[in-house]
């Protein structure tokens, strides 16, 4: 069963129930992200812009800094505003729903893979990883689900 | 009829403005952002071709990092932004 595909209004969304609950948990997640200090995520999801430039960094920052974290906060509201149809039927996304997904679900992947200490390429396929620890299964589980949006939403450009 | 003035100013190249060679929109290689996702993103923000977003993607996950656009700072930071919103590791770097 595909979770995520192509509809004449935007893109299709159907989960089974446990798949609804184990995704209720993500933006809870994601607005955790730099709550505990040295959370590696924390500065995946924030990267500098001007890496050799401070001074640069910080305007960037206070100018796109605020846009950011509105964006993100929507994308993650639009995303448990569907979970909530999802749990229990199928969901016609729109365009700018399955974005918002696309989004969240790879800030998710992002957050979660800094804190899993992913570093090098492969990791999918690296033995010495336990993929039934909840956190890599977890990972898994989003990069499916986000790999399927991506083919759907390419098909649409 | 046209009246000639009594003195030209001749421009000299003290008048002319600081070109700006703008900035490049760098993306940097990471283990996590898929390569087909990375295509969408090209494709979406600067409406690359297929191909174009291809070969970009491929430089970035081949060569480490792939300039993708230039552009003057103001866009170039936009650009950035909007890399970064979609989770790319992007970053800005003069021209």
């Amino acid at each position: 069963m595909h979770r995520f595909s192509p509809h004449p209004d935007g893109v299709m969304l159907t989960l089974f129930p446990e798949e609804a609950e184990a995704l209720v948990m993500l933006p809870e997640m994601l607005d955790s992200v730099g709550e505990v200090p040295g959370d590696p995520a924390a500065s995946r999801l924030a990267v500098s812009a001007y890496p050799d430039d401070p001074d640069a960094d910080a305007e960037f920052g206070d100018w796109l800094g605020p846009q950011l974290n509105i964006g993100r906060a929507a994308d993650r509201s639009a995303v448990t505003t569907s979970l909530e149809v999802a749990r229990t039927e199928p969901v016609v996304l729109s365009m700018e729903e399955a974005e918002a997904w696309l989004l969240v679900l790879n800030e998710a992947r992002l957050t979660l893979a800094a804190r899993l200490g992913i570093t090098e390429e492969g990791w999918s396929d690296d033995q010495e990883l336990d993929d039934t620890a909840p956190p890599l299964a977890y990972l898994t589980f989003l990069t499916y689900l986000h790999g399927e949006l991506t083919t759907v939403l390419l098909e649409k450009l | 009829m046209a009246v000639l003035p009594d003195t030209v100013d001749v421009p000299t190249t003290d008048d002319l403005p600081v070109e700006d060679h703008g900035w490049d929109v760098v993306v940097w290689n990471d283990p996590v952002n898929l390569m087909e996702y990375v295509v969408y993103v090209f494709r979406k923000l600067f409406g690359y071709s297929d191909e174009k977003a291809t070969k970009l993607m491929l430089e970035v996950h081949n060569d480490g990092r792939s300039i993708v656009n230039t552009a003057p700072r103001e866009k170039a930071e936009m650009d950035c932004y909007s890399l970064q919103r979609h989770g790319l590791w992007a970053t800005l770097q003069k021209a």
